[in-house]
């Protein structure tokens, strides 16, 4: 079954040409150009995995992460931002997200970090059975 | 906020929106180099043969993009770095700093000014960091310094900086390679000793490595007495 991400980015451009990129791997990705509209999109249908910008206009990437976290605590996050200090933040970003990336990334290294993260998550949620 | 702290934010916004730029710039080319791999796949498909003169040359053109904002990126790291020393985030700038991501930085900022006085700087890597209790941009200030001083008596050698520690204090070593004007670049750097640019209240000395000839070790500490 194709791995659904959702990718969160205000910079249309590049949301849009790597979420293409995504499709011909095979991935089934989709698209929030805001906090607000990765929020809406989590309540209808949730992601395997979250691909999250920090700064953007509006509710910024750490509330947005913040919120997410709520609704499912054991979603991983990858936070690619342009922003290179996203690890040393001191609101505790990195604590949160599976992975804190930078941009420009080379799409292999994504890759790579998509199915880490998705692994982990497996594995969270087995130790999570009773 | 003082001088620094306005270009050192200046700095940091303007590094975002580069990354950004790269981003788009690497993700576009990527798609193009998707695009042509499934046709050059389809052609093969149909007749067995690969993609024409005209494909290769578009796939060596999209590599040479994808290396480029490889390049780019490398760059945007090192502002990245100036940017944090400078105080971009309102943090203190006092110290510790990293003496090898200095240095890495500092290779790739004055890259282009070393290009056209024909030196190359190197960095040499080191296994794990070497921190030194002093602001960054004092760090990066000295390695001007020997650079300029190298400059001035006509550039052409090629200058390796690596992070290391001499008599437990820890340091910049700086090897003078090879190069038409080596001779006169070890005579300037013999003769530097203190450096005269530091900030007040820091000081920063080169000495000769033992007697490799070659090698010297650049220090920076804190001072009660003006550098001069």
């Amino acid at each position: 079954m194709a791995l659904r991400v959702l990718l969160i980015d205000d910079e249309n451009e590049f949301v849009d040409t790597l979420a293409e990129r995504l499709e011909l791997r095979g991935y089934k990705p989709s698209i929030a150009y805001s906090g607000q509209a990765a929020l809406q999109a989590l309540r209808a249908e949730k992601p395997d995995v979250v691909v999250l910008d920090m700064l953007m206009p509006g509710m910024s990437g750490e509330e947005t992460l913040r919120r997410l976290k709520n609704m499912y605590p054991n979603l991983p996050v990858i936070v690619l931002s342009g922003h290179g200090m996203v690890q040393d933040d001191g609101v505790g970003t990195a604590d949160q997200a599976f992975a804190c990336l930078t941009k420009p990334l080379a799409l292999s290294a994504l890759l790579e970090t998509l199915a880490a993260a998705v692994r982990a998550a497996a594995v969270d949620a087995e130790g999570d059975t009773p | 906020m003082n001088e620094n702290q306005c270009m050192a934010r200046l700095l940091a916004s303007a590094v975002h929106d580069m990354r950004n730029i790269l981003a788009i710039v690497r993700e576009s080319a990527g798609l193009a180099q998707d695009i042509a791999a499934f046709a050059a796949g389809q052609k093969a498909a149909k007749d067995g043969a690969g993609l024409s003169a005209r494909g290769d040359r578009i796939v060596a053109s999209l590599e040479e993009v994808q290396r480029a904002v490889q390049q780019g990126a490398a760059l945007s790291e090192a502002m990245d770095y100036m940017a944090q020393a400078g105080g971009a985030d309102g943090r203190n700038t006092s110290g510790p700093c990293d003496l090898t991501r200095t240095c890495r930085s500092f290779q790739l900022l004055a890259a282009r000014q070393a290009r056209a006085v024909q030196m190359v700087l190197i960095n040499g890597e080191t296994e794990e960091p070497v921190w030194i209790n002093a602001p960054a941009l004092n760090v990066l200030r000295s390695l001007l310094e020997v650079f300029d001083l190298c400059a001035a008596v006509g550039g052409q050698v090629t200058l390796r900086f690596t992070a290391g520690r001499l008599h437990k204090q820890e340091g910049i070593v700086v090897d003078v390679l090879d190069g038409p004007n080596r001779e006169m670049v070890l005579a300037v750097l013999t003769g530097a000793h203190v450096l005269s640019t530091m900030p007040f209240g820091w000081k920063a000395a080169l000495m000769p490595w033992r007697d490799t000839g070659s090698r010297y070790f650049l220090s920076l500490v804190a001072s009660e007495t003006d550098n001069q």
